[in-house]
């Protein structure tokens, strides 16, 4: 008896705890979907300018034009042909990054007027899980598979199976090197923003004798963690004054830890001047470290990504500014060049969605809006 | 050898000793290679760096004495801080209302381990290895994957963060400390010189034998849990407050944190085993060597292997010491 009150009790809070969710889920992509439109009438200005294309092969640069056009165009005036089953498996599910990916997808879908499934792994370590994942999409032969790959190399047979059952794949956040794909969409180059950050920091400490930074990042082997560092670390060897004094991981964002990592750094290096945060949870974190040490203003702090915390950091200029990606067009380009290709229309097979600098300036733009995520 | 005597009359104060003394060297080797870890900023960073896996060892202490194991604290953590936030932010009610609420859950979750494993007889691990996945889930489910921020509660990030002692002398030690150590001495206390302590202990070293000499195996079992699972609200209310916001994908793999702390401090897997105080100084001694390998500019992947060595270290010294017994 006891045992079944329990689980009636158990059952009961589920139920409620889903609806409560349900509730907050429904309103965010009707919140953003207009403005999706807004958005891709500035994308076209706003990121050839902001964007420092280290190596702008011709594809690219077209890409970036054309972005705007295919959005628009799907979003009012393309829905799908038929009830097009499309399969979509993301890097993670909990992260605000991938949680703003879904709304991007969710808009589009509505727009599109199909369906889609998600899935995606706990976490980013789980290759071999996402492995397993795909290939049971695959067996389930959707119209097409959004694809957002853990590794880039273990989903390799994968594509050729997908390839051989004829179903068109679309990568989004970590390209792979193949031509199976029809579409490429995500943020070209993370190692930009690790080169916009040496760029940053010369250009607010151009005359100083040494300039002490910290990095807080994620973990050792995604490619956006890896990328930002190795490049950031590679382009202050032209900046003599800049000084990388340590990095510090926090298992994947964990904002504690990051929190944590960020108090002992300023320990150890009592004339730090600037600390970045690679990555959503650990500007996060350094915010945090910060507020606890009473110590909010002294440093210069740089993030990456644009969730709630950092944006009011930059509102209130504890942090300086932040490098935007932008997940939730990610997400809406998927579905759009998905249906787009199945309707028998043209994409371009890599869309650039950039990295878009945010501070104190242009925070209130609708193009810095429209990145921010919860 | 004189070590041997000294067991014979006091084997727990010596392991003890041990920790404590382990903890030490590890303090006096990091001020010595660095200038900037005896600090009291740092200081009080390590001690606030300690709470929320201080206040978890603490919970699993009791379950491991009792000869089982719960692995669900990190996920139940997790579960109880959405919960948290759930009351303040959405359904608004009174934030200290809300804390006590979301840590009853971390109870209620607690007493459904303690009752599938005192009377359905499903194993502990098993039992809270399912548990750690429920309240991952729920987490995910209530939240709708997204981290609830408590920006609109006043003040709630004073709990954890603000110092009282700052006002007072000027030194920066933040409030949750005190709230640990207050929660270290009321588990001591219940541990050493109360029935549900010594019947902990009785049932950890033999069931059977408790079972049989009329304790309620089942009835301090469930209670072993439900404080476990107290233990993980409480820690909930500490990590919402340093982050002041609910994170949902925050807390698992904090389990093995807290179960390595407690192995250092002399809690036995096989039960019977541990105190509060050595739990306390082993997670202590894991934040310690974390922050002063940091400090060091140590890289992140040789603190975990580190850590991971001085774990295994510690139980070897532990099974040195009984042989010696």
């Amino acid at each position: 008896m006891k045992k079944k009150i329990v689980s009636m009790l158990l059952s009961a809070s589920l139920v409620m705890a889903a609806l409560a969710g349900c509730g907050s889920n429904d309103n965010e992509p009707q919140n953003n979907s207009p403005a999706v439109t807004e958005s891709t009438e500035n994308a076209e200005t706003t990121e050839p300018a902001n964007e420092d294309e280290s190596a702008p092969t011709e594809s690219t640069e077209e890409a970036v034009k054309d972005e705007a056009e295919p959005t628009t165009e799907l979003a009012e005036a393309e829905p799908a042909k038929e009830k097009y089953q499309i399969a979509c498996l993301t890097r993670g599910l909990y992260h605000n990054y991938h949680q703003s990916v879904k709304a991007g997808l969710d808009a589009a879908a509505k727009d599109c007027g199909i369906e889609y499934t998600f899935q995606g792994t706990e976490n980013e370590t789980q290759v071999d899980k996402q492995v397993e994942m795909l290939s049971t999409i695959i067996d389930q032969k959707p119209d097409a598979i959004i694809l957002g790959p853990l590794d880039s190399e273990a989903v390799m047979p994968q594509l050729e199976r997908a390839k051989e059952a004829g179903i068109p794949v679309i990568i989004i956040d970590q390209p792979v090197n193949s031509d199976i794909p029809i579409c490429t969409i995500t943020t070209y180059g993370h190692a930009n923003g690790g080169i916009f950050m040496a760029d940053k920091i010369n250009e607010l400490y151009p005359n100083e004798e040494k300039v002490q930074v910290a990095m807080i990042a994620s973990d050792q082997y995604s490619d956006y963690s890896v990328q930002r560092r190795d490049a950031f670390i590679e382009k202050i060897k032209d900046y003599p004054q800049i000084e990388l004094v340590d990095i510090q991981y926090s298992d994947g964002g964990d904002q504690l830890k990051a929190a944590d990592g960020t108090k002992a750094i300023i320990e150890a290096y009592p004339d730090l001047k600037v600390i970045i945060g690679s990555g959503e949870g650990n500007a996060v974190g350094v915010l945090n470290a910060l507020k606890e040490l009473g110590k909010e203003g002294e440093y210069t702090v740089l993030g990456f990504d644009s969730g709630k915390v950092q944006l009011e950091a930059i509102a209130s200029g504890t942090e300086l500014g932040t490098e935007a990606s932008f997940p939730y067009m990610i997400g809406y380009q998927g579905i759009v060049n998905a249906v787009r290709y199945l309707n028998g229309g043209e994409i371009n097979s890599k869309i650039d969605t950039g990295y878009y600098w945010v501070d104190k300036d242009n925070l209130d733009t609708p193009e810095a809006q429209l990145r921010i995520y919860e | 050898m004189s070590t041997n005597k000294k067991t014979n009359i006091a084997p727990e104060m010596l392991q003890k000793a041990i920790i404590l003394g382990s903890l030490i060297l590890i303090i006096i080797i990091f001020s010595l290679l660095s200038p900037n870890f005896l600090t009291l900023s740092n200081i009080g960073g390590i001690l606030l760096a300690t709470t929320v896996n201080g206040i978890l060892s603490i919970g699993i202490t009791y379950v491991m004495i009792g000869g089982g194991c719960d692995i669900s604290v990190g996920t139940n953590m997790t579960l109880c801080g959405v919960m948290m936030a759930v009351f303040a932010v959405t359904f608004e009610l009174p934030a200290v209302l809300s804390v006590l609420l979301g840590i009853l859950v971390g109870t209620v979750v607690g007493i459904v381990n303690g009752f599938m494993i005192a009377k359905c007889k499903v194993p502990p691990f098993i039992q809270t290895l399912g548990m750690m996945m429920i309240c991952k889930g729920l987490a995910l489910v209530i939240s709708g994957a997204k981290p609830i921020y408590m920006d609109k509660i006043e003040n709630y990030q004073v709990v954890a963060t603000g110092s009282v002692i700052q006002k007072i002398t000027g030194i920066n030690i933040p409030n949750g400390i005190f709230i640990m150590i207050g929660i270290t001495i009321v588990a001591s206390f219940l541990l050493n010189k109360t029935i549900l302590g010594r019947y902990t202990f009785a049932i950890g070293s033999n069931e059977e034998a408790a079972r049989l000499s009329g304790v309620n195996v089942v009835k301090w079992k469930l209670i072993g849990y439900a404080l476990c699972g107290t233990m993980s609200g409480f820690a909930a209310w500490f990590m919402t407050a340093r982050l002041n916001s609910a994170q949902p994908s925050t807390g698992s793999g904090y389990e093995m944190d807290a179960i390595a702390a407690c192995i250092i401090g002399g809690a036995s897997m096989s039960g019977g085993e541990g105190s509060v105080s050595g739990t306390i100084i082993g997670a202590f001694v894991m934040s310690v060597l974390i922050n002063g390998l940091r400090i060091m500019s140590v890289p992140s992947e040789w603190q975990t292997v580190v850590t991971g060595a001085v774990v295994i270290f510690a139980v070897y010294l532990d099974t040195l010491r009984k042989k010696g017994k």
